[in-house]
């Protein structure tokens, strides 16, 4: 088995390409190790160089969109060729409204998509302010001026930027941006809170050490997004944080909403020990199953995250700084304000003194500036001291990472962080009453239906049929062929009323009689269609009578042109408005149609027809009953001209009760009806070859098919009374 | 609120012209009928601009499929260049579908390639023909003495089985067949004129959020 | 009778004017009437029809096997006769998607008459965007194939065999070029859940459908599958205008007889 790196389906061994979706297999592309640089088979899930994890980290059907976030973390890169893909299908959509794309621009979808993802680069979280935050935010809606804005919020406004990375705030300011997004609420570059113009965000997926990080402003300037501008005291109140923090625990349905796989998470979070009750469990119950799992991992973890670093890289990284103990409350970029040149905000001081762990300032030890790219990777699972890592974990041997274990791996082991807890809530409040509605629906109904599928029997040994079925067809065809008159009753049909009224018709047609001939077929019946018709028109030209053709189909002047007429006769073209333009035509022919086949002027006054009352006959040649029934209804209800119709055997059945109520003055249908009418206009001529092995052929073929049915009938029966041994 | 409004604007709309066009139904008057038939001439204009969107869909689709290399894209490539030829001999002859090379084309690959399509129905039918006529019952015997009768009766073949093969068929399908037809006719009808009073109505709102 | 239709005649009405009038006037006050009732609480129970409780299934397998259902709109357009039932089809496929979407399963929707496609186009998008989690899900694809009814079948059948659809649900306006789907279905014992209203097709239908609906089934989408109290009253008073005709049949066979 080869599994797609795109959308992670099984496919065969040896396969080239994805069956799911095409993602091009085995040696066509290498993946390159986003760690390491090392090229590895598409197919590989762990990089054989390093044994980072190469396979998407997520559900498929995710990663078209969320590729670029994942940029640089452990996604293989794929050709360049799905990503334009992704674009095309948007192109390919006029109505939507075009989500803005490319690696410089942050949509909104890309920033609300990192907010569902568990890959977070940052690191930090921050609880006991998100109580706080949902405590003071009233909801949405309401007003929040600034002077209210908690003060350390207010703090924030002037954050050390050249303490803090950069990359370290970006995640955060994104969260925020990202989730006001989600009311697709409008920031112009103006209005943008001075904190977060001030943070100067990353665009999403490249908060990388390499990519620089462009400024906020131009994040702001490409957030597309209609609806109420926000001024920036609105700002935090209209931001969808409020409203479902503030109703979050009072929300008992939640439950009832999850699919039945959330369950095992939901049972386990009375366990896990969150720092913001509630909160969570309802986000979880919402979440889709298969992020149930991940988290219900990580919410079981207790206490502080260790992060597991040897001296040396901590030597690199935060000169001699001892492994940082973090609690998991304190955000790093917060810790860092508060060791470092700003003021702490005193809401955040009893965040800091988490019980039982002294904080980096108590023992005196300062704080090291973990970058983003080790935040990421921040292993979500305290392990006691001297508990072994499992075996299976690999351990790094080079690189900053050395000796670490397990590092990335899966999303379980990465620590989601603490802002997990807002992108769940905001999650929570994107979770519409209509989807879960739908979503409870789907799963009573799939309970609730009672009745068993009815299904088409499909015999075992069918998969001859098609060959006996062909067998069967080609002597129909071939027989009339290679020996004529061997079909008994031949080419000769008995006299059909129908049809001799049509021949009536033609036969008292005076000399130089207008008929108006409309090819209402499409190519695909003009096997069927085209001999009649043609008979039919020879007869006409042989009283000597001025032919005027038109069609209702797009196709019909060039079956018309097939037969010659565009030369021996008035080729009008295409009338378009199917029952509307015969409607128009009714009422007036004059101006119905302005050019003809060819290109020239139609001129009424040449032609002698003022309305269809000059015209002797209408014959309509059709493979719709549609065709015919506009006719009938729209021309036949309002000129007096009589209507004949030439159609294919198939309609015949729902036209013939027009001829029965004469609405129809004549009928002819098919091979067998063109017999009939020639029958009935010159008995006595000879039917030409082909014609008479079409006809004999077509016997064949009814009879064929009779056969078939009775060889249906006795499989069955000799199944059913001998047990299947037939 | 914008959303609102629009949404309002389109059900106003459809309802005011559903009710123009369903007043000169009713009421012989000219300014009906021409607003009726600007109307309609509006809806031809649309149905072509849809066609064009629908020939973008087209090439999009099957411009998808060959970047993706998913399985069948060669017959894609096939497609655009079928769809660009043609729609390049049709602009450049000024005399469009007229011109010899569209109608070559029309003559020689059009009309075969769909009468071939079709033809195929004759083996669909056998195959159908074979699973779904089983004598289950008694009902299912008498529909596949009917089926029997219809089909040979439509050919001289039958006439020379049994000479009055034809007059059973005709009256199997002037009674037993029309009225079971015309009954589902009425059925459908009924259905349709509901559907369309309740579009009418704006209670169904099939074009707008 | 004839004195009536002359007397309409000469004021300038013709019979189906008048009778389209009798229609309209029955309707409306008892469309009013039966959705107060239902508004009230009163319960108008549905016979179940078998092919709408299949969807959910249908969908299920598709969400479980990440294969895609496919669903045809048919060869029918909105701007000619066959708009009662494009709209029929719509109907089921803002259903279709919305399940679809909201359970993750892949859902292609195939038009032949480009004025179709928009619709189709944008109820996808209606029912992708009502998804909380959008951007995790693909959203359901709607494409046109061709505007010529025998292209259109090709297509589908391609897509029905190369495809490895997991169900195949058409509804909507077919011609005889249906069984070339409906047969292609069979062979690749795809489920298939078909709804026309086409005597012709009917047998085609038959033929090769695990569930149908036939005829005005079709119309009854929105009250099976969208619960509204004026969709059920819609049903009922097809059901008062289908006694109406038939009492008229009756009356006018008698009247001409005696």
């Amino acid at each position: 088995m080869i599994y797609c790196p795109n959308c992670g389906t099984a496919n065969r061994d040896g396969s080239s390409f994805c069956n799911q979706c095409g993602q091009r297999l085995g040696g066509g592309s290498k993946a390159t190790c986003p760690f390491c640089g090392a090229e590895n088979p598409i197919e590989n899930i762990f990089c054989d160089a390093c044994g980072a994890k190469l396979a998407p980290l997520v559900t498929p059907g995710v990663e078209e969109k969320e590729k670029p976030s994942l940029k640089g973390l452990s996604l293989p890169t794929k050709p360049a060729g799905d990503e334009e893909e992704v674009r095309d299908s948007e192109a390919a959509v006029p109505q939507e409204p075009s989500a803005p794309e490319g690696e410089e621009e942050i949509p909104d979808w890309l920033a609300r998509l990192r907010a569902s993802l568990g890959d977070s680069s940052e690191p930090v979280g921050e609880p006991p302010e998100t109580e706080e935050f949902a405590a003071e935010v009233p909801g949405e809606g309401a007003e929040l001026p600034e002077e209210e804005l908690p003060d350390w919020l207010q703090e924030l406004g002037v954050p050390p930027v050249g303490e803090v990375g950069e990359e370290q705030l970006a995640p955060a300011a994104e969260e925020f941006a990202a989730e006001s997004l989600d009311e697709g609420a409008e920031l112009p570059e103006e209005e943008l809170p001075d904190w977060l113009q001030e943070l100067g965000v990353p665009p999403v997926g490249e908060a990388g050490e390499e990519q620089p990080a462009p400024a906020a402003e131009e994040f702001a300037a490409e957030v597309p997004g209609e609806g109420a501008e926000l001024p920036q005291e609105e700002f935090l109140a209209e931001a969808p944080l409020g409203e479902p923090l503030a109703e979050a625990p009072a929300e008992p349905e939640a439950e009832e909403v999850a699919p039945p796989a959330a369950t095992p998470a939901l049972a386990e979070q009375p366990e896990a020990e969150t720092p913001a009750e509630g909160i969570p469990a309802l986000s979880e119950g919402e979440r889709p199953a298969p992020e149930a799992e991940p988290l219900a991992a990580w919410l079981q973890e207790e206490g502080p995250v260790i992060l597991e670093l040897s001296e040396e890289e901590m030597a690199e990284e935060g000169e001699g700084a001892p492994p940082a103990v973090m609690g998991p409350e304190v955000p790093a970029w917060l810790e860092t304000l508060a060791s470092g040149a700003a003021v702490l905000p005193e809401e955040l001081g009893p965040v800091l003194a988490t019980p039982g762990k002294p904080t980096p300032e108590e023992v005196g030890l300062e704080r090291a500036a973990i970058p983003s790219w080790l935040e990421v990777l921040r292993p979500g699972r305290k392990r006691e001291e001297g508990e072994e890592a499992p075996a299976e974990e690999p351990v790094e041997t080079e690189g900053v990472l050395e000796g670490v274990r397990g590092a990335l791996r899966l999303v379980p082991d990465i620590d989601p962080g603490p802002d997990q807890f807002v992108r769940a809530v905001s999650a929570a409040a994107t979770v519409t009453p209509a989807h879960a509605e739908t979503l409870t629906q789907v799963l009573a109904r799939s309970t609730a239906s009672s009745v068993r599928p009815r299904t088409v029997p499909v015999p075992r040994r069918e998969r001859g049929l098609p060959w006996l079925a062909f067998l069967l067809l080609l002597a129909a065809v071939l027989i009339p062929l290679l020996a004529p008159g061997l079909v008994p009753g031949g080419a000769t049909v008995p006299s059909a009323l129908s049809a001799k009224a049509f021949a009536t018709q033609v036969q008292n047609l005076p000399p130089g009689a207008k008929v108006l001939i409309s090819f209402d077929y499409d190519p695909s019946v003009s096997t069927e269609l085209d001999w009649p018709v043609r008979e039919v028109v020879k007869d006409l030209q042989a009283k000597g009578a001025t032919l005027l053709v038109m069609s209702t189909t797009p196709t019909g002047p060039g079956l018309a042109a097939r037969m010659g007429l565009a030369d021996t006769a008035t080729l009008l073209g295409y009338l378009p408005g199917q029952e509307m333009g015969l409607q128009r035509l009714a009422t007036s022919f004059s101006g119905a149609f302005l050019a003809d086949y060819k290109g020239a002027r139609v001129d009424e006054a040449a032609l002698g027809v003022q309305s269809l009352e000059d015209v002797a006959l209408i014959i309509t040649a059709a493979s719709s009953q549609d065709a015919v029934r506009w006719w009938v209804e729209q021309v036949g209800s309002r000129v007096n001209t009589p209507i004949c119709a030439i159609v294919s055997g198939a309609i015949e059945p729902s036209v013939r009760p027009y001829y029965s109520s004469r609405q129809l003055a004549g009928l002819v249908s098919g091979w067998v009806g063109g017999l009939a009418y020639r029958q009935a206009v010159s008995p006595d001529a000879p039917l030409e070859a082909q014609s008479k092995a079409a006809i004999e052929a077509q016997s064949l073929g009814h009879l064929a098919i009779v056969v078939l049915i009775v060889l249906g009938n006795l499989a069955y029966w000799g199944k059913r009374l001998f047990g299947g041994r037939s | 609120m914008k959303v609102k409004f629009g949404r309002s604007l389109a059900i106003a709309i459809t309802i005011g012209t559903g009710l123009l066009v369903l007043a000169n139904f009713f009421v012989r008057n000219e300014f009906l009928r021409r607003v009726q038939q600007t109307l309609l001439d509006w809806a031809l204009i649309l149905a072509a601009v849809a066609l064009l969107l629908g020939a973008v869909n087209v090439v999009a689709t099957h411009l998808r499929k060959i970047r993706g290399r998913r399985p069948g894209w060669v017959y894609s490539l096939f497609l655009l260049a079928a769809l660009g030829t043609v729609v390049l001999l049709g602009f450049l002859d000024p005399r469009g579908v007229a011109s010899p090379a569209v109608s070559w084309v029309f003559l020689y690959v059009h009309v075969p390639l769909q009468a071939t399509i079709f033809a195929l129905t004759a083996f669909f039918i056998a195959s159908a023909a074979y699973r779904a006529f089983r004598v289950r019952s008694v009902d299912s015997f008498i529909m596949l003495v009917a089926g029997i009768i219809v089909l040979l009766g439509q050919v001289p073949l039958g006439q020379a089985i049994w000479d009055r093969i034809a007059a059973a068929k005709d009256w199997i399908l002037a009674y037993p067949s029309t009225g079971g037809a015309r009954g589902i006719i009425l059925g459908v009808a009924l259905g349709t004129i509901l559907t369309g009073l309740r579009v009418l109505l704006g209670i169904d709102r099939p074009h707008v959020k | 009778m004839d004195s009536i239709l002359e007397l309409l005649g000469n004021s300038g009405i013709t019979a189906t004017q008048a009778l389209m009038f009798i229609l309209l006037l029955l309707v409306l006050p008892l469309l009013a009437l039966f959705a107060s009732q239902l508004h009230a609480g009163k319960r108008i129970p549905l016979r179940p029809i078998r092919a709408f409780e299949r969807l959910g299934t249908f969908i299920g397998q598709s969400a479980e096997t990440g294969q895609p259902v496919h669903m045809s709109l048919g060869v029918g357009g909105i701007v000619d006769p066959s708009t009662a039932e494009s709209l029929a089809g719509l109907a089921l496929m803002e259903h279709v998607a919305t399940e679809a979407t909201a359970c993750g399963a892949p859902l292609t929707v195939t038009v032949s008459d480009p004025t179709l496609l928009p619709l189709a186009q944008d109820t996808s998008r209606r029912a992708w965007e009502t998804h909380p989690y959008q951007y995790q899900v693909q959203e359901p694809e709607a494409r046109m194939i061709a505007p010529d009814a025998t292209a259109y079948a090709a297509g589908v059948m391609d897509i029905l065999l190369g495809e490895r659809v997991a169900a195949n649900i058409m509804v909507g306006r077919f011609g005889p070029e249906y069984l070339l789907m409906g047969e292609t279905g069979v062979k690749c014992r795809v489920p298939q859940v078909v709804g026309a209203a086409d005597p012709q097709v009917l047998p085609f239908v038959h033929a090769t459908a695990d569930d149908m609906l036939l005829g005005e089934e079709m119309f009854a989408v929105g009250a099976y599958l969208r619960p509204r109290p004026v969709h059920i009253a819609s049903l009922r008073v097809q059901d008062w205008l289908r006694v109406f005709l038939i009492l008229t049949i009756v009356l006018g066979v008698l009247l001409r007889s005696l």
